[in-house]
């Protein structure tokens, strides 16, 4: 069994992807033989250090305009259909979600988007993944080689130590062009698969919303219980002022009361901090699944029977404002003596 | 414009008894008992559509909107409120198969269908919905189309005043907003898009547009689709059990809300936030 | 009409109190000004009445008390308020430097007599706690309005209120027992608490459902129940017409049967919520409660009347169980309720009236019809009843609009108020009464003197006889000048 781990160079969430691949690597393709990465990039002086991430000894890269998903596809499909690997690993993210899907179709392969398992033996390999909007979980058998799977957002292995890096990596450069040039990419229909020309023109802005709450080690979350955008306000001044990530709820993000990038669960971000509190949050599965790796979730909600509670380790009944206001109080008054202390 | 819309109708599975969440013997869950829902990325996907539809109309620009789905009987209030909301056409494949786990099922019969009886230039769905959240059907399309794809698509609008059918494109990517004008034909699909509720049509516009039969096809009559879906596809369901979601859930209790802070804090949180 | 000016209003209000109990933030007196009737307007930052003076957070029947005999004194108006979930403008501030004397604060369930069956509590209880305190005990206030998780005691007997159980346990006024009250000019009066008593006029009823037009309620004792949801036994049908509907409920009720829920919905109200089970369709609702021999007895005899309705089909009752679970509204439904609005311009409203079997029917249809035909931009006209008694039933009319070509202010000129008015006047036309259990609030008052005819001169009477000076609640029940 060969694989193939595929990273997103042009995205600055790289580090985050080739950390989650080489994760999974390490936690469910241990035994089978090294296998390759294949890096898609943009820029030409961030070359060394996305080779310096690979998890493998061979590393090919691709090398593009910019990230556009119609080439990087066709490219992808250029290099490998010749000696095709067992299977490909894709991040966890939009880009990396849409990439497994398309490119086993192209490839006459399976995909499955958003894995968390894999059972790779001498039978069809077994994968794990959500369902019902995270109240199941499915588990399916996959039949056709290319295997092309993509992870869990945030997936994360705890694989116990660091692997030495190897010694001596082996780089192969290629170009999107030049690959794309040779042979058209072909769909299983046989026809001509689409290149990037149907785009005129194109802008693209950077977020520049930053959110720390993947790495965050405490993140206060609120729901649609704050009410409306001066309630989330509020909950983000004390979160500021004790030192806490703000987080959000699905809600709370599409009405707009903050940006999606402070969005938490499956269509958001996938958190494991420490500490987790929750204000107005009633806790639906799909919003669970973010911060489902806390080591601590202490819930603050009206009712007794949210679901939030039975998933909580520590609960309060009642209001969340009064709440948050004295435990405001209480570790601003703790971090002042602990700075008199010193 | 020729706007293809699909959507699916799902159970709200929030709103299931926690004890309910039962599987059988061939993997099916009972949610016959919720209220079912707008798929939510489809809700914003048939407004986002409709937005469009005000600016081309506003511009006189040729404009035809059809909406599709795949499933029962159930689906057909949310077309008739669709025709109420001036789509075209609504139209249900309709069919008891069970294709929970099989996208490229619904992806075949979408592609067929805008291929060969719609001629579509756009189509739009939402990225996945909460049953199978397979997150592949708008992908497939594209791909049994050999059409591009754009994905997380908050807006569309016409381009260049609408001239030579150029639509402008507003996305989120994994760390930003992309904007493109681009020519058809292409797949569309929505994940979160803020602000985007469906608008409800008035009981004058029911009586006016949403009296027009839904169009039926039977699923079986789409053979050229279906035939390429079972060429790809190849994962089979083999097991599906709830998700134990379950903690302690220790309940403070004190005489206010003050009080059962400081106890949270005194007695769990200060030590916690000390080793942060 | 207040005799002294706005500042000089807050100055003595924070002598009389402390400073902290009187709030005069800009954002709380807007939000102090109105409640859900004007949700529309002042979910697009529009506050059309005028703000009050100040929100005055009362801590005992003492505070209550002075600020009342100073409101008097000045003749400031006074509304009187606890949970804020009120729906037809009874607290609005109807009048410039107005006081809000909120009772939330007063929250204390004070006792509960499980031997006696009695609970009592302060003004601004929750309902909701003192529910989930009792069922921690295996008791029940048998009370369980849609506004639950949000309304408290005070503001609950003070609009007659009525929950999803009523047909057994009745409304409020059948829950209550005893009572405390300040009156305008400052009498702190305490009913006490016995099972029944023939001395005289049954004086809760000049408190039970005075909207804080006469008194401010500061206590309420209520009875309680055993809680044996265990022997919950719960039918639902679909049904083809309203009018079929109405003679089942009738023949339950006149037949000496108790159920705790009756309730029927017509197609278009029920679309919003069983589109899933009932498309088209009429939905029919009945449980019993109780002792499990009682519960399993009046069930039975219920399944019975109703089988002699051909067209009534029978649904799975975990349908209808999954619905009542959903059906309460906590913050974060109102607070999605406000976007959805906000975005989509589409608003619903509610009006609910009374009237006798023979009634009901034709009022029901009439108002339906004249509403579809003669108000613009509807999106959805429906209804249900909801309580069913002896001699008739209620009416909860349900409507939704999308609000076009007009400010937000003029909604409810242009929309709410003309549905209202077909629908109050109907129902009085025929005989039955135009308020069932949300009050008479602000907006029904024009209608009053109808409602009550010759019976008004005692209405009236009250109203000189208790709040001489008019400073309570201007405006609600009592006409405003």
């Amino acid at each position: 069994m060969t694989y193939a781990l595929v990273l997103n160079g042009c995205s600055k969430t790289y580090p985050d992807q080739a950390k989650a691949l080489t994760g999974f690597r390490d936690a469910f393709l241990a035994g089978f033989p090294q296998g390759k990465t294949i890096i898609i990039f943009n820029e030409e002086e961030k070359k060394q250090s996305l080779i310096n991430a690979s998890a493998t000894v061979l590393v090919e890269l691709i090398k593009v305009e910019r990230y556009q998903p119609e080439t990087v596809l066709t490219a992808l499909q250029n290099l490998e259909h010749e000696s095709c690997r067992d299977f490909y690993l894709f991040p966890g993210d939009q880009a990396g979600s849409e990439l497994s899907v398309r490119f086993a179709s192209r490839m006459g392969g399976s995909s499955l988007a958003n894995i968390y398992s894999l059972e790779a033996g001498a039978g069809s390999p077994v994968c794990r993944r959500a369902a019902y909007n995270n109240y199941l979980e499915a588990e399916f058998s996959l039949d056709r080689k290319p295997y092309c799977l993509s992870l869990q957002k945030g997936f994360s292995a705890h694989t116990g130590k660091e692997k030495p890096k190897p010694p001596e990596m082996k780089v192969i450069e290629h170009n999107a062009k030049e690959l794309n040039s040779n042979k058209a990419g072909t769909g299983i229909n046989g026809t001509g698969a689409p290149d990037d020309s149907f785009v005129l023109d194109y802008k693209y802005t950077e977020s520049d919303e930053t959110t720390n709450l993947e790495s965050a080690r405490f993140i206060l979350a609120a729901g649609r219980g704050v009410k409306n955008r001066s309630g989330l306000e509020k909950v983000e001044k004390t979160a500021a002022a004790i030192g806490a990530e703000v987080g959000v709820s699905r809600p709370v993000a599409m009405n707009a009361w903050a940006p999606l990038s402070k969005l938490i669960g499956v269509s958001g971000h996938m958190t494991g901090p420490e500490l987790c509190i929750t204000a107005g949050i009633s806790g639906a599965a799909a919003f669970y699944a973010g911060i489902e790796k806390s080591a601590c979730i202490a819930a603050i909600n009206t009712d007794p029977g949210a679901p939030i509670i039975r998933s909580s380790d520590l609960a309060i009944i009642d209001d969340y404002e009064p709440v948050l206001e004295e435990l405001e109080r209480l570790i601003m008054e703790n971090k002042r003596i602990e700075g008199e202390d010193r | 414009m020729q706007i293809l819309a699909c959507f699916k109708v799902v159970p709200d599975l929030d709103q299931m008894p926690a004890g309910d969440w039962l599987v059988d013997d061939r993997f099916r869950v009972e949610t016959g008992y919720v209220k079912n829902m707008l798929n939510p990325y489809d809700e914003s996907a048939l407004e986002i559509t409709l937005r469009y539809a005000d600016q081309a109309r506003r511009g006189n620009l040729p404009l035809n909107l059809t909406a599709l789905t795949i499933g029962s009987k159930q689906a057909d209030t949310y077309l008739k409120t669709l025709y109420a909301l001036r789509y075209d056409k609504a139209v249900r494949v309709a069919s008891d198969r069970d294709i929970r786990f099989l996208p490229e099922i619904a992806a075949a019969v979408i592609s067929e269908y805008a291929a060969e009886k719609n001629r579509a230039d756009v189509l739009i769905m939402g990225m996945q919905s909460g049953v199978g959240d397979n997150a592949k059907t708008p992908l497939l399309t594209a791909e049994y189309l050999n059409w591009p794809c754009i994905t997380g698509v908050v807006a569309i609008e016409p381009a260049n005043n609408g001239t030579k059918n150029l639509l402008k494109v507003k996305s989120m990517v994994d760390s930003g907003i992309l904007e493109q004008t681009v020519r058809p034909p292409l797949v569309l699909a929505v994940s979160n898009a803020p602000g985007t509720y469906l608008r409800v049509p008035t009981l004058k516009d029911k009586v006016e547009y949403g009296k027009k039969p839904v169009e039926v096809q039977e699923m079986d009559n789409f053979k050229t689709g279906l035939a390429a879906a079972n060429t790809s596809g190849g994962c089979r369901l083999t097991g599906l059990k709830p998700i134990n979601h379950r903690r302690e859930g220790l309940i403070i209790d004190g005489e206010t809300a003050a009080e059962k802070a400081r106890i949270l804090y005194h007695s769990y949180l200060r030590e916690r936030l000390g080793k942060l | 009409m207040a005799s002294i000016s706005r500042e000089q209003i807050v100055e003595n209000l924070v002598k009389l109190l402390d400073e902290e109990k009187v709030v005069t933030d800009e954002q709380v007196l807007k939000d102090s000004s109105v409640d859900r009737f004007r949700r529309y307007e002042e979910i697009h930052g529009f506050y059309t009445q005028p703000l009050p003076a100040a929100v005055v957070y009362a801590g005992s029947k003492e505070d209550v008390a002075s600020i009342l005999k100073f409101a008097s004194e000045h003749s400031i108006n006074v509304v009187p308020r606890t949970g804020d979930s009120a729906t037809e403008g009874g607290l609005e501030t109807a009048v410039e430097h107005s006081i809000v004397l909120d009772g939330s604060g007063m929250n204390e369930i004070i006792s509960i007599d499980p031997y006696n069956m009695l609970a009592t509590c302060q003004c601004g209880a929750p309902l909701q706690d003192l529910e989930d305190r009792l069922r921690e005990q295996g008791y029940t206030t048998g009370h369980s309005p849609q506004s639950k998780p949000l309304a408290q005691l005070g503001g609950l007997v003070a609009t007659r209120s009525i929950g999803q159980f009523s047909t057994l346990y009745g409304g409020i006024e059948d829950m209550v027992v005893g009572l405390e009250a300040v009156f305008p000019n400052g009498e702190i009066t305490k009913i006490k608490n016995v099972p029944r008593r023939a001395a005289g006029p049954d004086i809760r009823h000049v408190i039970i459902g005075n909207e804080g037009a006469l008194c401010y309620i500061t206590e309420v004792t209520v009875k309680i129940y055993k809680y044996s949801p265990e022997n919950n036994y719960l039918l639902g049908y679909t049904l083809d017409n309203m009018k079929t509907g109405f003679e089942i409920l009738r023949e339950v009720m006149v037949n000496g049967y108790r159920p705790s829920v009756a309730r029927l919905y017509d197609e278009e109200d029920g679309s919003q919520h069983f589109s899933h089970f009932a498309e088209d369709k009429c939905v029919l609702i009945l449980m019993a409660e109780g002792p499990k021999p009682l519960a399993e007895a009046t069930g039975k005899a219920m399944e019975a009347i109703v089988e002699k309705y051909a067209e009534c089909e029978k649904v799975d009752h975990r349908l209808i169980q999954v619905w009542f679970d959903n059906l309460n509204w906590d913050v974060s439904k109102v607070a999605e309720e406000r976007e959805e609005i906000f975005a989509t311009k589409n608003i619903s409203n509610t009006t609910e009236i009374a009237a006798t079997w023979d009634k009901i029917y034709d009022i029901y249809k009439v108002c339906v019809e004249r509403i579809r035909t003669e108000i613009p931009d509807i999106t959805l006209i429906g209804g249900h009843s909801s309580h069913s008694y002896l001699n008739g039933t209620n009416m909860y009319f349900v409507y939704f609009y999308n609000v076009v070509d007009c400010s937000p202010e003029e909604e409810i000129s242009k929309y709410h108020l003309p549905i209202k008015r077909i629908i109050v006047e109907e129902t009085i036309k025929a005989g039955g009464s135009m308020c069932h259990h949300h009050g008479v609030g602000k907006h029904r008052t024009p209608w009053i003197k109808d409602e009550y005819g010759s019976s008004y001169y005692i209405l009236k009477t009250l109203k000189e006889a208790f709040d001489p000076e008019g400073i309570m609640n201007k405006g609600t029940i009592f006409p405003g000048e």
